[in-house]
Formats: C-alpha cells, sequence, structure tokens
C-alpha cells in the first residue's frame, strides 16, 4: 500500500515536471517568437528605424501623425476591409451552398469534394500566375471567352474598378474548398432525427434549413468566419503577384503598405506603426465576433 | 627480402600520407570567396568569366558562386549584410546602393588617381571619401523599334525621330487597331523613367534646394498632359500593353517603338532570333534640352564589410584585375550595351545601334541613382494619369504626399555634381 503511494506521487512529480517543461518550452518559444517581435515592433513604431542603415531614434508619434495624414493609408484600410467582407462572404455562402449541395447527392460526393479542396491545396502563388494569365486583357483566357460574346476590351487587372474584384474572386475560388469541407463535417453532425421528426410534422425544406441545420451549423459557422476575417486581413501574395498594388494605388492593402516600406524603403518605424493599427483593428473585429458568440452562447 | 618489401611498403605508406596531407593543406590554404549574383550564366556570361579569368592566375582563390532571384536578391542582401551574414563579394545596383553602401568596405584606391583614367570613379564614396563602387560600364535609356513594322509602315531610316512631336507622327503611322482598341502600340512609353527623363529635359531638376521633390511642377504637368494625349487624343499609346515594363510588349510585337534600356539590346537579340529591332537616341522636348537621359551604370562588386583582412586583400587585387583587363572590361560593356568607364576603352566597344545610340547623347546624360521610392511613385502617378483618368493635380498631389517621408538628398548630390547643372531649375 505504501509502494503504491510512492509511486503514485512519483508519477505525480514526473507529471509536473513535464507540464513545467512543456509550459516552459511554450512560453520561451512565444516569446521569443511572437510576444518578443510584438514588443519590439510597437516600440518601433515610435522610431525612426532603419536597420540597414542602423538607426533607431525615438521620434514621439511622428509616425502615427504621418499615417493618419497619409490618405495611402486610409485607401488601404478602405480596400482591405472592402476585401476582406467581400472575400469573408463570398466564402461563406458558397462555401454553405456548394456543402448543402454535395450533402444531399449520394454519388461521387468523395470525388466532388475532392474537387473542391484542390485549390486550397495549390501553392498560392502558383495560382496567382495563372489567374493573372487568365485576366491579361490581350492574350487571357476570360478575354477570349468574352471576346466571343461581343464584349471587348475589359481590362481586368488594369482597371482601377475591376482589379480588385478580380483578385477577390481568384481568392473565393481559391479558398472556398475549405469552407466546403468544414461545413460537410457540420452537417454530419446535425441529428437526422431531428430532421426527420420535422418532416413527419410538416416542415418543408427551406424551415428545416433555418430552422434546424443554420442554428446546429452556428459554431462551424462562427468558426469559419472568425478565421476568415483574420485571414484576409493578413492579405499579400496575390496582391503582390498579381498588381503590385496598382494600377496607380488601387489595389493597395494594409500588408501590402507594410512590405513595400519595411522591405523596400527599409522604414522599420513606419511599417511598424501599420502594423500597429492592423493589430488594433484585427482586436477590435475579433472582439466583436467573441460578443456576437457570447451572445449566442456558442 | 621480407625486410626490404616492409621498408619499400612504409615508405610507400609514408608517401602516399604525406601527398594526401599536402594536397589538403593546399586546398585548406585556398580562399573561398562566396559571391551573389542575381543571375544565370546566360545573362552575365561576362561576370562568371571574369572570375574564371583570375581563379586561372591565382589558384590560390576559389569563387563560390550562388546565383539568386532577382527580386529576393535586393531584398535579402542589404539585410544578411546588416546582420553579418551573407556573401563576401556580391554584385550591386545603383537603385540599391544607398542601402548597400554602408555594409561595404572602401577600396584603398584614392579617386584622384583613379580620374586620370576613368570617368566619374568618385560617385559611390565611402566615410572616407574613398570609392566603395566604381563604374564599369555607363548606359541608359535608348529607344527602340521593330524594323519589320517600321517598314511595313513604309518608314525608312530618315524618319528616325529626333523630337517628341516628330516621333507623335510616326507613332500614328505604326498604331494598329481592333476597333477602339489599340492592339499594336506606335509607342509604348510605360516605364518611369519616361516621366523623369522629360521633366529633365525641360531642364526642371527632380528636387529643389530643400531637398523636396518638384514632380508638380509646371514641367511634371507638361509630361502628364503628353502622356494624356498619346493615350487619348492621338492613341498612340496604352500604358496597360506594357504596364511598366515596354520591353515585354516590344517582345509580343505589341509595340513598334518602346522607351527602353541599353541592356535589353542582347536579351531581345537571345530571348527572339526573329526580333528584327534596332535602336535610336531618346528624342528631345527641345533643341537647347541640358539633359537627355538619366545615365545609369554597372558597377564593380561589392565587398561585404564582414570579410576577414585576407579576404580583403583578395578582393581589392580582384577589383584591380578586373579594372585593369581591357578584355574583360570591354566584355562588361558590350554585355550591357553600354560605354566602358575606362576612358582609353570608350568607342572600342562593339558596333551595334545600341552603343552608337549611348555614344551619340553620352554628353547630355545625367549619372543619376533615384530612390526607390522615388522611382514607384512615378510610376503610380503615370499609372494614375493614363490608367486611372484621375485628375493630373490630384495625382501629382497623391505624388508629393508618398514622397513626403522620403530621403530624396541623394538626388540633389547627384544633379549638382552634374557637368550642366547650371542649366537646370
Amino acid at each position: 500500500m505504501i509502494e503504491i503511494k510512492i509511486k503514485t506521487n512519483s508519477q505525480m512529480a514526473s507529471q509536473k515536471a513535464l507540464i513545467i517543461l512543456v509550459s516552459v518550452l511554450m512560453i520561451s518559444f512565444y516569446s521569443v517568437f511572437s510576444i518578443g517581435p510584438m514588443i519590439y515592433a510597437f516600440v518601433g513604431s515610435f522610431a525612426d528605424w532603419n536597420p540597414i542603415k542602423d538607426t533607431f531614434q525615438f521620434i514621439q508619434f511622428n509616425n502615427y501623425i504621418h499615417l493618419f495624414n497619409n490618405p495611402l493609408f486610409w485607401k488601404s484600410l478602405k480596400n482591405t476591409i472592402y476585401f476582406v467582407a467581400v472575400v469573408v462572404t463570398g466564402r461563406v455562402v458558397l462555401g454553405f451552398l456548394i456543402a448543402l449541395g454535395l450533402n444531399s447527392i449520394r454519388k461521387y460526393k468523395s470525388m466532388m469534394r475532392s474537387l473542391y479542396f484542390l485549390p486550397v491545396i495549390m501553392p498560392i502563388v502558383a495560382v496567382a500566375l495563372v489567374w493573372k494569365w487568365l485576366y491579361d486583357p490581350n492574350i487571357g483566357f476570360f478575354q477570349m471567352v468574352l471576346s466571343a460574346f461581343g464584349i471587348t476590351n475589359v481590362k481586368f487587372l488594369f482597371d482601377p474598378d475591376l482589379a480588385l474584384p478580380s483578385i477577390m474572386l481568384m481568392t473565393i475560388w481559391k479558398d472556398v474548398g475549405y469552407a466546403v469541407i468544414i461545413f460537410l463535417a457540420g452537417l454530419m453532425d446535425v441529428p437526422q432525427s431531428i430532421i426527420e421528426a420535422s418532416e413527419i410534422d410538416g416542415a418543408n425544406k427551406r424551415q428545416q434549413l433555418w430552422n434546424i441545420i443554420i442554428p446546429t451549423l452556428k459554431p462551424t459557422l462562427i468558426f469559419v468566419i472568425i478565421t476568415s476575417i483574420i485571414s484576409y486581413f493578413q492579405t499579400f501574395t496575390q496582391i503582390f503577384i498579381m498588381t503590385k498594388g496598382g494600377p496607380g494605388t488601387s489595389t493597395h492593402v494594409l500588408l501590402y503598405m507594410i512590405y513595400r516600406e519595411a522591405f523596400q524603403y527599409y522604414r522599420f518605424g513606419y511599417a511598424s506603426a501599420i502594423t500597429v493599427c492592423l493589430f488594433i483593428v484585427i482586436m477590435i473585429v475579433t472582439f466583436i465576433q467573441f460578443k456576437i458568440m457570447k451572445g449566442g452562447e456558442v | 627480402m621480407k625486410k626490404v618489401l616492409l621498408v619499400m611498403g612504409l615508405v610507400l605508406m609514408m608517401s602516399v600520407v604525406m601527398f594526401a596531407g599536402s594536397v589538403a593543406a593546399a586546398s585548406e590554404e585556398a580562399e573561398e570567396i562566396t559571391v551573389w549574383i542575381p543571375g544565370d550564366e546566360v545573362e552575365y556570361s561576362f561576370f562568371y568569366n571574369m572570375f574564371e579569368e583570375y581563379e586561372k592566375v591565382n589558384e590560390d582563390v576559389k569563387f563560390k558562386i550562388e546565383q539568386q532571384p532577382w527580386g529576393d536578391y535586393w531584398t535579402k542582401l542589404p539585410l544578411e549584410l546588416q546582420s553579418g551574414r551573407g556573401p563576401e563579394l556580391f554584385m550591386t545596383h545603383t537603385a540599391y546602393s544607398d542601402v548597400l553602401l554602408p555594409n561595404s568596405k572602401e577600396l584603398p584606391f584614392e579617386v584622384s588617381e583613379l580620374e586620370e583614367n576613368f570617368n566619374n570613379p568618385g560617385i559611390f564614396l565611402g566615410e572616407n571619401g574613398r570609392p566603395v563602387f566604381i563604374p564599369l560600364v555607363y548606359y541608359g535609356a535608348v529607344m527602340y523599334y521593330n524594323v519589320d513594322h517600321w517598314e511595313e509602315a513604309g518608314l525608312t531610316e530618315e524618319d528616325i525621330p529626333e523630337t517628341w512631336d516628330e516621333l507623335e507622327e510616326v507613332a500614328q503611322k505604326l498604331t494598329v487597331y481592333d476597333g477602339d482598341k489599340v492592339v499594336r502600340a506606335g509607342f509604348d512609353y510605360s516605364t518611369w523613367y519616361t516621366m523623369a527623363d522629360l521633366i529633365y529635359q525641360q531642364g526642371q531638376g527632380l528636387v529643389d534646394e530643400n531637398g523636396e521633390t518638384t514632380i508638380n511642377s509646371e514641367a511634371g504637368v507638361n509630361v502628364l498632359e503628353r502622356i494624356k494625349k498619346w493615350e487619348d487624343d492621338l492613341r498612340i499609346s496604352d500604358f496597360t500593353l506594357g504596364n511598366g515594363s515596354p520591353e515585354d510588349s516590344f517582345l509580343r510585337y505589341q509595340s513598334s517603338i518602346i522607351y527602353g534600356h541599353a541592356w535589353m539590346a542582347n536579351w531581345f537579340a537571345s530571348t527572339d532570333e526573329e526580333l528584327n529591332f534596332k535602336a535610336f537616341p531618346i528624342p528631345v522636348w527641345s533643341e537647347d534640352a541640358p539633359v537627355i537621359t538619366r545615365a545609369d551604370m554597372e558597377l564593380t562588386f561589392g565587398i561585404s564589410k564582414n570579410v576577414s583582412d585576407k579576404q580583403y586583400e583578395v578582393l581589392v587585387d580582384f577589383t584591380e584585375f578586373v579594372l585593369n583587363n581591357d578584355q574583360i572590361m570591354l566584355d562588361i560593356a558590350n554585355g550591357f550595351s553600354g560605354v566602358s568607364s575606362r576612358k582609353d576603352l570608350v568607342g572600342e566597344g562593339k558596333d551595334s545601334s545600341t552603343i552608337n545610340a549611348i555614344n551619340s547623347q553620352m554628353d547630355k546624360m545625367i549619372p543619376m541613382v533615384f530612390p526607390r521610392e522615388y522611382e514607384t511613385v512615378i510610376r503610380q502617378t503615370m499609372e494614375e494619369v493614363a490608367v486611372m483618368d484621375l485628375p493630373i493635380e490630384d495625382a501629382l498631389s497623391n505624388a508629393v504626399q508618398q514622397l513626403s517621408l522620403s530621403d530624396l538628398t541623394s538626388v540633389n548630390y547627384y544633379e549638382n555634381n552634374y557637368e550642366h547643372v547650371e542649366e537646370l531649375k
């Protein structure tokens, strides 16, 4: 009996040691690679900081003052919010509809699921390059198709009104598969017994959708929306590959602005100030999301 | 007998061990230099060749060449050098000289001594007033035209334009339309240096005495109005065909005349053997234009500030070897279709219309290094006017706002050192 007690104590001790070890490792990892750089960037946002020239001079709020007076910052913020709103809506609505469709079919379900998921696993750089060619106003596929219907001279990425929507369309196409898979998994959790009971009670398909399926899928919906919002606020690659912020500044988004300031002009302080602003925007949006979740008892 | 064989065996073993040891010692003594270059042996054969030539006469030096993609190269290199890593020797570029200079070692040469043999050797000086990079070749913008298009339009060499008004006339004959759409531009101007050069041609410097941009000056407005005329009134151009890189539309046979750069000549020839093209000098705003275009340059490779004393000694010797080698210097000049920086080699380059064009405008080419943000903003401004139809005043106001954080004093420095500076506003 005594032996068993000693063994339990030693087990507990080793378990405790493991917990401490894992915690220390995790804290060290996040301190070095996340919290440290975040604090450094925050401090740097108050400085004239150029790592190439080895300068780091505190200039108080000058970076922020200049930033808030810079129309390009407001335009980039507006473009970012526009991009997030459209792409998240597109991804969620389209993903949900496709998932509903796929859930109702019996044959070729796996094949269709794979087909929709295929673009998700493709590298964004490759996809952006291919779509850039598809959008080419002279030799691109879309122009060829439109020409067959008598529509000519559509400039897609070169048209300030079409450039950002064109990139949004490409992004939705690439990422919708992820939402489809998540929604399909959620749909499998909808209790069949409730659906059948509602059928007996005379509920039609629309009523089933609004009163049973969507409420059951609410946690999944909110998960997809939150993760999408956070990731699309950080959109960069497709902008960099397809338009480099152009024509003019019509597809400038915040992350592209940060990249340009930091790695083309080496104004790390100014870039850090934009990063802090982006961080605050994402934090506010996430906070609102959490509030909604809490209200919905998710 | 056994003893003899044993002794012979031991001697043989010792010889092998000693030989192996000496080989190892020799290879240990060989100085390995890591070199970064943003291109392959086809693109920069003359650079790869200069390393081979040096290794031939210096067996104790071995260059380890690491090729990096162009786009990444200029972001990665300054950060690597600054953090104490990166290559010992690296290809440089005028557009990135401001970020590479602080991380490069000065060469132990006096500018006054170099000036005897080289044109403008003191453009890139270090803290002690000694050169960090020395120009190898001078070159810059030229106009390229598709000879087949030219002949199809009934044009001859007599029609080569010398002014922008003449160019507009010629370009109208070369432009091809499909309905409303320009499918082959008579003239593709879409590179940023069109605007910079045309401002200079009107005698306007690109910064004022306070280091502020003058892009919104009357000269800047004139250039943008001219661009609008090309796009909307004459319809000889479509910015989106080249979209900042007229060479692309030229290679796709979608433009007949382009605002190009000397380095493109060899690239065109190697990319498309059927492309029949020639070059002519940049037309002028008026006959008394104080500047025709900017003088770009290719420079000696940079020596990292992190090299050891021994490596520095080797790399200085290598730089001298390159500068003093006639064939290498000429190969580099010809490779970029430019004019050698060595005074005795000016005019010795190969016979080509591109080099002839550079030579003919050389005395009115302003040696200039633009900060990258100035290039970006000029291009954006052109796009805003040509593609987005933004009013000229708004586009220029955006440009001024975007350049308000930029340090443009280097532009001031180069303008003040220009031979005809007194003719610039």
